[in-house]
């Protein structure tokens, strides 16, 4: 590859140094956060994205919503992001059940105290707080996006392949397919699963294929929803049935890939009658709204996520089934993490590409990424077993969710102590605030 | 650069004077240079606990200057010296911050890896090979800023070394002294459990013989007519595996001094 004229080379004393501080490959919505937080924290950004950043948007947001938890809207608002209002379905309850609605289905309500599925970090402690907000990913995009748009600080690359990447010493960066090249201190994979930036430097992800293809659709139905969102763990898969605003519920339907694909190939009718039969009973009559979105699932996560002058952040360190919706919540730590990391090393006049920086967002987020991805498929294949053998175990899945979950949550909160527990963003703290005194 | 290499080969500096780094100590960390920059070789400790102690100086020296806190360069101008500056690890961050760095270490190698690191950084900071009494032989150079950083427990007369020290702050400047205190505390924590135990740290980097506490740092300092603030503390939490500052100065402190304008 070798290093492009342009780029800083170590021995040229005249080298300009890295144009910014910090360079992000991906405008999804954890690379968006992640800009508007280092620019509140002062560093310079470069965001790379294919697209447009709008237009993305509409070609992705399709069906898809996510599963936003308390301390992540908080972190927008921190961030100054704004337009959820209105947008946002509380998410009151998660019920859980094995089997059909129908068939008299064991069912069990799961306790705020122990959900594995919503983050307790992330959950609020005011009494009658949602467990979260249910929000359609374009809703969210289209207001990152404003905001970015309204930072100078923020120099954005839209419609703009990566030919190649380059690291030295002392930057890392991107070379454009239009011969532009974007150089940091830093460079940020956010690309999602299959990042580049972790192909290029040889971060390796470990994990597996599910061989499952997660199909999304929006139903507009006749019952209330009553701010209820309900994950139903069938013999091919679970299916999430996630209230969002109006009388309008995202599905979120995991099945064996054939199967999958047969589903998202077939009519409105048939597959109108094939979710019917699974969970009509909650929703009534419904009709479809908007486009359907699938992708195949798989569980894989980057090992190490950073090297020098890189790091990954999000997907692209870490994909995991979306049981209830979850996963874009996971991503977002990271992104409160590393810019909170990113933010103090500049600070005291620390190289924001250094290992040392580096292994201090590795050190706080490893352990709650890990567990998190090993947890949601330790339920997976609980209920997901057949046969007798493992029947047992999938009997007892229910008892596994709120066992693992505690348990989770005391190591996590041992390991987070690592580096100072939630990142501030998370709690609603700016970062171009002086931090409380420790 | 050939000058000051003659200095660190002879057995003495101009003056007469013994030179005030010891040469077992010496020798101890130059062993090591290479791996300065490692975040996961031998150093590693020292990056763990450089973030604590950057934001204390740095903070201190936003407070003391005047400057402004949420500036990116709040220390632009500032001529400072890193007196024991090893691979640059102190060095480096405060010449992003703005200072005038001049950084010196009496091992050769400690300063090559430094220099070869400030360059490929991008930085510029005066790198010198030799001892504060060297510096102090080029007439005339005073600092706003002097920080001597786990460097008294290395030479041969803390006393004198600290006497030398202050000789190089200018009036209205702010020195700060890092060390480890010479308790059973620290003998326990610092020597057993991080050389030997951990194996944070090579066994015998740290003689207990050789430490100094902040009363015996503080007295040379006083004599040379600073004012001394009472030592900080800063502290490890083994669970939480991280490092804060504190009130307790029993094993890790840092001292810090003034001179007054007039």
């Amino acid at each position: 590859m070798g290093y492009p004229r342009t780029m800083p080379t170590p021995h040229d004393p005249r080298s300009p140094g890295p144009v910014h501080d910090v360079v992000i490959l991906g405008g999804g919505m954890v690379g968006l956060t992640l800009a508007l937080a280092l620019d509140q924290a002062g560093l310079s950004v470069g965001l790379v994205e294919s697209g447009r950043l709008e237009g993305e948007s509409a070609a992705t947001g399709g069906g898809r919503a996510s599963m936003v938890a308390f301390a992540v809207r908080r972190m927008w608002e921190a961030l100054g992001v704004g337009g959820l209002e209105g947008q946002a379905q509380p998410v009151r309850r998660i019920q859980v059940t094995e089997g059909r609605l129908s068939s008299g289905a064991r069912s069990a309500p799961v306790a705020p105290a122990s959900m594995m599925f919503t983050d307790a970090d992330l959950g609020s402690d005011e009494a009658g707080a949602p467990l979260g907000w249910m929000i359609e990913n374009r809703v969210i995009r289209d207001a990152l996006v404003r905001s970015v748009r309204a930072k100078p600080g923020i120099a954005v690359f839209e419609e703009a392949t990566a030919r190649a990447l380059m690291r030295d010493g002392t930057a890392a960066g991107v070379q454009l397919a239009d011969g532009r090249e974007v150089a940091g201190a830093l460079l940020v994979g956010a690309e999602g699963r299959r990042s580049m930036v972790a192909e290029t430097f040889g971060l390796r992800a470990v994990g597996w294929d599910y061989g499952q293809d997660a199909l999304a659709v929006t139903l507009v139905h006749e019952t209330p929803h009553d701010a209820v969102a309900h994950q139903l763990f069938l013999p091919s898969g679970p299916i999430a049935v996630l209230p969002m605003t109006g009388n309008r519920s995202n599905i979120v339907w995991t099945h064996r890939r054939a199967a999958a694909r047969a589903l998202a190939g077939m009519d409105d009718a048939d597959l109108g009658r094939e979710i019917a039969e699974r969970v009509g009973g909650l929703l009534g009559r419904f009709h479809f709204e908007g486009t359907r979105a699938t992708w195949p699932l798989a569980l894989a996560v980057a090992d190490p996520p950073v090297g020098p002058r890189i790091a990954l952040v999000g997907d692209s360190w870490h994909s995991v089934h979306p049981l209830a919706g979850q996963g874009l919540n996971l991503g977002l730590k990271d992104v409160a993490a590393l810019a909170e990391v990113l933010a103090d090393a500049v600070a005291v006049g620390l190289d924001p590409g250094a290992e040392a920086t580096l292994d201090r967002y590795v050190r706080w987020r490893r352990f709650d990424v890990t567990s998190q991805a090993l947890g949601m498929d330790l339920i997976l294949r609980a209920f997901a077993a057949g046969g007798t053998r493992l029947g047992l175990l999938r009997q007892a899945g229910l008892a596994v969710i709120d066992a693992a979950a505690p348990a989770r949550r005391l190591l996590a909160r041992t390991a987070g102590a690592a580096t100072g527990d939630l990142p501030r963003l998370l709690r609603g703290e700016r970062l171009d605030t002086p931090r409380a005194a420790a | 650069m050939s000058a000051h290499e003659g200095a660190v080969e002879a057995s003495g500096v101009p003056g007469g004077r013994a030179p005030s780094i010891a040469p077992t100590e010496l020798a101890k960390f130059e062993a090591m240079a290479a791996e300065w920059w490692d975040p996961h070789g031998k150093f590693r400790p020292l990056h763990r606990f450089n973030p604590t102690r950057l934001r204390f100086i740095r903070d201190t020296a936003i407070a003391h200057f005047g400057r402004d806190p949420a500036a990116r360069r709040p220390l632009e101008g500032l001529r400072l010296i890193d007196i024991g500056c090893g691979g640059g690890l102190v060095s480096e961050p405060m010449a992003r911050l703005g200072a005038r760095v001049t950084a010196i270490d009496a091992g050769e190698r400690n300063v090559k890896t430094a220099m070869a690191h400030a360059r490929a950084s991008g930085l510029s900071i005066d790198y010198r090979v030799g001892a504060v009494e060297d510096i102090l032989a080029a007439q005339g150079e005073a600092f706003d800023i002097v920080l001597t950083l786990e460097v008294v427990e290395h030479v041969a007369d803390p006393h004198v070394f600290l006497l030398d020290c202050a000789r190089l702050l200018a009036p209205g400047g702010l020195m700060v002294v890092a060390s480890i205190n010479r308790t059973r505390k620290a003998f326990a924590l610092a020597i057993v459990a991080a050389e030997r135990i951990l194996r944070w740290l090579p066994p015998g980097t740290h003689e207990y013989d050789r430490l100094v506490t902040p009363e015996e740092a503080a007295r040379p300092l006083r004599e040379s007519g600073l004012s001394v603030s009472p030592p900080i503390g800063v502290g490890y939490n083994p669970i939480a595996d991280r490092w804060s500052i504190s009130a307790d100065a029993d094993v890790n402190y840092m001292l810090t001094a003034t001179r007054s304008a007039t």
